[in-house]
């Protein structure tokens, strides 16, 4: 089993439906795939819109990996659980 | 330069960062996304799309209460802080799993089916904590649907914290009660004390024994006056209403209160033409006025003007200000000059234990009193204060009729019975009472046989003790006043029968007049001797004339 550890924050707005989506999506996908190697963040940017800026986002639902590096964005409600394979490379 | 390999994966990175933004565009256009982040020179904006109200997102956040929206198949799609400290564990933990893990087993089918039902609706169930501890809590669901997904917006109480703070509330509530009547009582028992003392060691003395005794009688009407107006908040009292000459009333009040409000407070009275008698309890009356002029004066620090002032009023068919239904009344008014209050304070002048004073300064009761008061007399009550202009209190009472006849008033003289000796069998458990009521009736002519107890009183009767009239006690330990009424009056069906109670709002008084069928009246104590011996009379002289 890979011992890669991920580091991710989710990036939302408030509670709309596809925010709270994209949250139950990620949270889902860590807790089947990556088995205790990650650390996932929440961050709500109408509470903190000045971490928008260095991590570069622009919309929201984001979520970026941003270990390992490179780092990687990832855009939506998440629910494409390939994609998110695909993006985080999650072998 | 760069070596060849190092180029590749630059190149790499480039077109991984190109498919990124194309992906993000493609986001954007399919409408994958619910806001734009616009990086500004001061702070970034954030343009949303569609969805989300900051409004509304803050009182959610804000609220006491959990609030969640959960899925059709109960998973929570959002939670808020509160939520998650009820049941202690992280939001970002909680958003995405089955609510109906957290509750108890026997109750998730049941929280369950709430999710399914298109109506809403609302339930009590235990919910476990993170560390096992069980919550009782109440669940209330709205079904909705956002953007096409069916969801259940839902509200969860703490029911465990919402009895402490009701019970938090009651205690520094009657924390409050119990202050100020404290301080009351503390002054009106220093005043018996001393009477006491000084009739104790001047016996002797027929002039001091007479001043301190009446001193005595009129700090005892000062406490039952305390009590009535603790009754009359919670509506339990029954107020002894007559026709009042306010003019008088309010004279006696100015020299009252000239002498207990203070030198640097002047009370002037405006009184209106041809005033008609108020249809009021006088006593309570009393209290009310004091009450508000006490006010005043805490409002007044510098000292000042009290203007009371009383006028007629008739209302018309026309909606009232204070919502008074048609007819005459007298109108009322406690003004002054004082500090005034604000909106938000005068919102709550009126409630119960609300007090602007220092604990053990008043009770918070004053103005809630007067409402009552004012009310139970088919009156109205409004407050106008302006911070820094003073406040006015105006007080509604109806004006008495021409055929309105006044209630006897208290009467402490000694009038005696003019005929005969009556019998009176007296029954009270409490000492006392028995004896101070024993030689105020023997003073007014009447034979006055004792009893401590319902059943004492019984076994007098069943061994044939001869009565006129019975006065008795209604709460007493086994058997209680109407029961010894009932069986006093199957021996007699015509003996006329007084109830004293301490309490009007007791619920046996309810049930009175379908449990004793002969002549009967209730009174309260405390009550004179004059007052007793005067109804104790009336009865009898109706019993005759049957």
């Amino acid at each position: 089993m890979s011992d890669v550890r991920y580091a991710l924050t989710l990036f939302i707005t408030g509670n709309t439906p596809r925010s709270m989506r994209a949250v139950a999506n990620v949270r889902a996908f860590c807790e089947g795939e990556l088995n205790g190697r990650y650390l996932l963040e929440i961050v709500d940017l109408y509470e903190h819109p000045e971490r928008a800026q260095p991590a570069n986002v622009v919309v929201s639902p984001t979520l970026v990996r941003s270990l390992p590096q490179p780092v990687r964005l990832l855009f939506g409600d998440m629910s494409d659980k390939q994609q998110l394979c695909a993006v985080l490379k999650v072998a | 330069m760069s070596d060849p390999s190092s180029q590749t994966q630059d190149v790499q990175a480039l077109r991984e960062k190109l498919a990124e933004a194309e992906e993000m565009l493609r986001a954007i256009r399919a409408g994958e996304v619910d806001a734009i982040v616009v990086n500004g020179e001061d702070a970034p904006t954030i343009y949303t799309l569609k969805g989300a109200s900051d409004t509304y997102r803050l009182i959610v956040e804000q609220m006491s209460e959990g609030a969640l929206t959960v899925s059709s198949e109960s998973v929570i799609l959002y939670c808020n802080a509160a939520f998650a400290r009820m049941i202690g564990h992280p939001r970002e933990r909680l958003v995405g799993t089955l609510i109906t893990g957290m509750a108890v087993d026997a109750d998730a089918p049941m929280l369950a089916r709430l999710f399914s039902e298109t109506a809403g609706g609302s339930l009590s169930i235990l919910i476990k904590g993170a560390g096992g501890e069980i919550t009782p809590a109440q669940i209330s669901s709205s079904p909705m649907s956002i953007e096409g997904e069916s969801v259940h917006c839902l509200v969860v109480t703490d029911l465990r914290r919402q009895e402490m703070l009701a019970q938090a509330e009651k205690l520094s509530a009657l924390g409050q009660l119990a202050g100020g009547v404290a301080h009351d009582f503390n002054n009106i028992v220093q005043g018996v004390a001393g009477c006491a003392s000084i009739i104790g060691r001047y016996s002797c003395d027929a002039v001091k024994v007479k001043k301190y005794a009446q001193m005595l009688e009129d700090a005892a009407w000062r406490g039952a006056s305390i009590t009535r107006r603790l009754l009359a908040l919670a509506r339990q009292d029954v107020l002894q209403t007559e026709a009042v000459d306010i003019p008088t009333l309010l004279e006696d009040l100015r020299s009252m209160l000239s002498h207990t409000l203070g030198a640097n407070i002047e009370v002037r009275l405006e009184l209106g033409h041809n005033l008609p008698p108020a249809l009021a309890d006088k006593g309570q009356l009393e209290a009310v006025l004091v009450n508000l002029a006490a006010n005043s004066r805490d409002a007044m620090h510098d000292g000042g003007v009290i203007v009371i002032s009383a006028e007629a009023e008739a209302v018309t068919p026309v909606r009232h200000a204070a919502s008074l239904p048609q007819g005459r009344y007298v109108r009322l008014a406690v003004v002054d000059k004082g500090i005034g209050m604000d909106a938000a304070l005068l919102k709550r002048a009126v409630e119960p234990f609300f007090t602007t004073k220092e604990p053990g300064k008043g009770t918070g009761l004053g103005l809630s009193m007067a409402r009552g008061f004012a009310e139970q007399s088919r009156g109205a009550l409004a407050v106008a204060s302006e911070p820094g202009h003073g406040t006015k209190v105006t007080l509604w009472l109806p004006a008495a009729g021409p055929d309105a006849t006044q209630c006897a008033p208290r009467d402490n003289g000694l009038k005696t019975v003019t005929s005969g000796r009556p019998r009176v069998l007296l029954v009270d458990d409490e000492r006392v009472v028995r004896e101070v009521l024993t030689d105020e009736l023997t003073d007014r002519g009447f034979q006055v046989t004792q009893a401590e107890s319902g059943i004492a009183a019984l076994t007098l009767l069943e061994a044939g003790e001869s009565v006129d009239v019975i006065v008795t006690d209604l709460s007493m330990p086994g058997i209680d006043g109407v029961a010894v009424i009932c069986a006093a009056q199957q021996r007699n069906q015509r003996l006329p029968a007084i109830l004293l109670t301490g309490y009007a709002g007791d619920p046996a008084t309810l049930t009175i007049g379908q449990r004793i069928n002969g002549p009967v009246i209730l009174l309260r104590k405390p009550i004179s001797g004059g007052q007793l011996a005067d109804h104790a009379m009336l009865m009898l002289e109706a019993a005759t004339r049957f």
